[in-house]
């Protein structure tokens, strides 16, 4: 009756149910003692696809009748380690009679497109009702990225990380990752310093993910200064060009071809030659063309403040001051836009 | 104008100093680390041909201060050869201190129907390199040596430096175990009389063309984040795999040796990444990270008798049969991308030229630079993809696995090129994006392992579904049929599809 081992699982499918769940386990108990090497294996097969297909419909009460049976009826075979972990999977998330582990496979299972907001509000009130343990910590985890990283909203994927952190009994790599989670989303509402705060409060030792969050830090407070030092070199430099007192001719020396094509080199070819040679590295060189930026820029003041002994040493200096803090700007600018602050805080 | 020049250079000089040195920074040992040094051409090191006696143990001299091992395992029928190491030689009967094994973790060398290789870690003073195994499980942990149902199998040894760092040098063992019953559950320990490991439980495959189901999981790219590696490991054994593929990119770099170290006693709680490799037979492809290093090639006992590549050994590109299914892993890293692809294409197609469909109907590919990619970081490799797309092509190769890209991403089955391009044309796809009747090639990123996440990109052409999410494969195969899920880390499905041909 233990169906054929390459039986389809569409075939599976159409016939599953309790009943020849019931059928394949009948006639495994009955099949005889001694019986060829191909029959165990084939009983065992048929018992082993009867518990998965039970728990792709979502139903590990049935599932672990099934494994038991297989460990508990079969001489033992390849098919006995794996059926004794899915006894040992299922039997740790039994809690509530397996009716939390049933709701969670139901989500679990669900497509991209099947999962909507609804449902996951559904079964986040579910959830509140789930006794402690090990499924409840798991479902956590389920809403907390799926609110955060498949729906993009961080106010509920904060809430959802911060309901995941105080589940007790959570590993230490359930505790990064809902820790983690937690600080994306602060960050991704705009509140970096408490993400690295609290980051710093839970003590998990992971240097790239502080670097991270301080590197969030210092660009949420860098990031407007730098916007305003540019701005402030605009209209300070066309101010003076207007005025025609250091202005045109100064530019003109300080943003020379020569001195543009040097800039260029220092700052775009260390890209370039990241680009093709690895394109992950893109954010490391992106960092060290900024740096680079900055002497290029003391050039172009040192040039300009030589060149025009004709201007006054006050707008001489006001325009080499601002251009310098501009381009200074726009370095930490590019060196926070392509990730590398996070590397040089490291 | 001068001084302003020399300020210039010496500023810029510190700006790439403060980076790092460009390339030569961070964690890339793409940039960062010299290959090891090839292999010395040596007719000694071609494979014994099968049918003639084994010959006795040999050991080659391969360089200043290195030397490389060869022999043949008792009952195996194939030789097995060391990397060039600082020490290598068969078992002794030393033990040090602490002589007790670690690192205990298995794989398949040979036939995965009737053998399996197995290696361990210890401290450097012992020499020991044994492996007790039977069919029962008592038997073998009550037994100090061979017995009327306990055999025994002998090993090397090895001893290695870590090229990059301090740590003092580390021994390995090795021992390929033969003459097994396919499907059959075996109980094993490793190490000597009063030092040995716990007993573990590895399983035969089918006899090669078997219909009987199995499944195995696919990850990649753990290098990083260990707690996630073993959360990983501890999720793929849940599934209850028969064996565990890997796209490469295990660690950082691959020539430190405490980054394998941790590989290996990577923990979450409960979840050890210890205990599923012992059990679980792992086949890795090599990464960039990885990077051919002797910590790997020492590390892993691999099929090598089947490709001599370019200094690994014949580790670094294998194929075996597992059921009905035929798996070849490749090596898609050197230092020159286009002569690797050339090498390992003409090797790749004399082996599935050679495989009986009709036998192993289902054909898995496995390598690191994923050949369809959209991730917004590595993308597709194309040197790749013109060089071996054609071969999957011309052998309907059903899956592509690969990492590279910490992602997810599962392409539309593809095969043949668009006229004049290097894309490939998306064939006729069923329920799910799956393949219909065999038709096309489906490849798959999977490198979310414990690696920083990339971004996943907005979707290519060839992409179905990709998400920059923690991930890992599980596949099952039933005869003709192939059910395919990645999981999210929180147990939830990334993503599906089931193909009957």
């Amino acid at each position: 009756m233990a169906r054929s081992h390459n039986s389809s699982p569409t075939a599976s499918a159409k016939t599953s149910s309790p009943v020849i769940v019931a059928c394949v386990i009948a006639c495994a108990s009955v099949a005889p003692a001694q019986v060829r090497a191909d029959d165990v294996h084939e009983r065992a097969a048929a018992l082993d696809r009867a518990g998965s297909l039970a728990e792709r419909e979502a139903d590990p009460a049935r599932a672990l009748t099934s494994y038991r049976f297989l460990v508990a009826s079969t001489p033992r075979t390849r098919w006995h380690r794996r059926a004794e972990r899915r006894i040992a999977w299922l039997q740790a998330r039994s809690e509530g009679g397996f009716a939390p582990l049933a709701a969670l496979m139901e989500m679990q299972r669900l497509s991209r497109r099947e999962l909507t907001i609804a449902r996951l509000r559904g079964f986040e009130r579910k959830v509140r009702l789930f006794p402690e343990g090990i499924v409840r910590r798991e479902s956590r985890a389920l809403l907390a990225e799926a609110w955060l990283r498949r729906f993009g909203r961080a106010r509920e994927g904060l809430l959802a990380h911060e309901a995941w952190l105080i589940e007790p009994g959570l590993r230490p790599g359930e505790r990064h990752r809902a820790a983690w989670g937690a600080a994306q989303a602060r960050v991704a509402l705009g509140d970096a310093r408490t993400a690295l705060a609290r980051w710093n409060e839970m003590g998990i030792d992971a240097p790239v993910e502080r670097a991270w969050l301080r590197a969030a830090a210092v660009a949420q407070t860098g990031r407007p200064i730098a916007w305003a030092v540019i701005v402030l070199f605009v209209v300070v430099s066309l101010g003076l060009g207007r005025r025609e007192l250091l202005g045109r001719s100064a530019l003109r020396r300080a943003f020379s071809a020569p001195r543009l094509g040097a800039a260029s080199w220092a700052g775009v070819v260390p890209v370039l030659i990241a680009w093709q040679y690895d394109s992950s590295l893109l954010g490391r060189f992106a960092c060290t063309a900024a740096a680079a930026m900055a002497p290029v820029a003391t050039c172009s003041w040192v040039a300009a403040a030589q060149s025009e002994r004709g201007a006054g040493r006050g707008e001489r200096w006001a325009l080499a001051v601002v251009t310098v803090l501009a381009v200074l700007g726009a370095g930490f600018l590019v060196t926070e836009r392509f990730g590398a602050l996070s590397w040089w805080l490291q | 104008m001068r001084s302003c020049a020399w300020v210039f250079v010496a500023a810029l000089a510190l700006a790439f100093a403060a980076c790092g040195g460009g390339s030569g920074g961070g964690d890339r040992p793409d940039a960062g680390t010299a290959p090891p040094p090839p292999p010395p051409d040596d007719d000694a090191s071609a494979p014994e041909d099968a049918a003639t006696p084994p010959p006795p143990p040999t050991r080659r001299d391969a360089g200043p201060g290195l030397v490389s091992h060869e022999y043949t395992p008792a009952g195996c029928g194939y030789t097995v050869r060391t990397p060039m190491v600082q020490e290598a030689s068969m078992g002794g009967d030393a033990t040090g201190e602490s002589p007790t094994p670690d690192h205990v973790h298995v794989s398949y060398a040979s036939t995965p129907s009737s053998s399996f290789a197995v290696n361990w870690r210890t401290e450097v003073a012992t020499t020991v390199t044994r492996v007790l195994y039977g069919t029962t499980r008592a038997e073998v942990e009550s037994a100090e040596g061979a017995t009327a149902t306990v055999r025994e199998q002998l090993g090397h040894t090895l001893v290695f430096d870590s090229l990059l760092d301090t740590a003092p040098p580390t021994r390995i063992h090795e021992a390929h175990v033969c003459g097994l019953e396919a499907q059959t559950p075996y109980f094993y320990k490793v190490g000597g009389p009063g030092a040995w490991s716990a007993v573990h439980e590895v399983a035969t495959a089918p006899v090669r063309g078997a219909t009987v189901p199995f499944r195995f999981a696919v990850t990649g790219d753990s290098r990083d984040e260990m707690h996630v590696w073993a959360e990983v490991q501890a999720a793929v054994a849940s599934h209850g795999v028969d064996f565990q593929l890997f796209t490469g990119d295990a660690v950082v770099v691959g020539a430190v040796q405490p980054q394998w170290d941790a590989w290996f006693e990577a923990t979450s709680g409960e979840a050890r990444a210890a205990d599923v490799l012992a059990e679980i037979p792992f086949m890795p492809a090599n990464g960039n990270h990885d990077s051919l290093a002797v910590g790997f090639l020492a590390q892993f006992a691999l099929p090598q008798h089947e490709y001599e590549g370019e200094r690994g050994d014949g580790e670094e590109s294998y194929s075996f049969d597992y059921g009905n299914a035929h798996v070849v892993v490749l090596n898609d890293f050197s230092s020159d991308m286009a002569r690797t692809a050339m090498e390992a294409g003409a090797w790749l197609r004399e082996d599935l030229r050679a495989v009986d469909r009709a036998v192993t109907p289902w054909v898995f590919v496995v390598h690191h630079h994923a050949t369809y990619s959209c991730s917004t970081v590595h993308g597709s490799n194309f040197e790749l993809r013109e060089a071996w797309q054609p071969i999957f092509d011309e052998h309907g190769v059903d899956v592509v696995f690969a990492g590279h890209d910490h992602t997810y991403e599962r392409s539309l089955p593809i095969r043949g090129f668009r006229p004049g391009t290097r894309e490939g044309v998306i064939v006729e796809r069923g329920a799910d994006g799956a393949p219909v009747a065999g038709n096309g090639t489906v490849y798959v990123v999977s490198g979310g392992a414990g690696a920083e996440l990339y971004g996943a990109g907005d979707g290519c052409d060839h992409t179905y579904v990709t998400e920059s999410v923690r991930n890992y494969v599980i596949v099952e195969v039933e005869g003709r049929t192939l059910r395919h899920t990645a999981y999210r880390l929180d147990g939830s499905v990334l993503d599906r599809f089931e193909h009957t041909k």
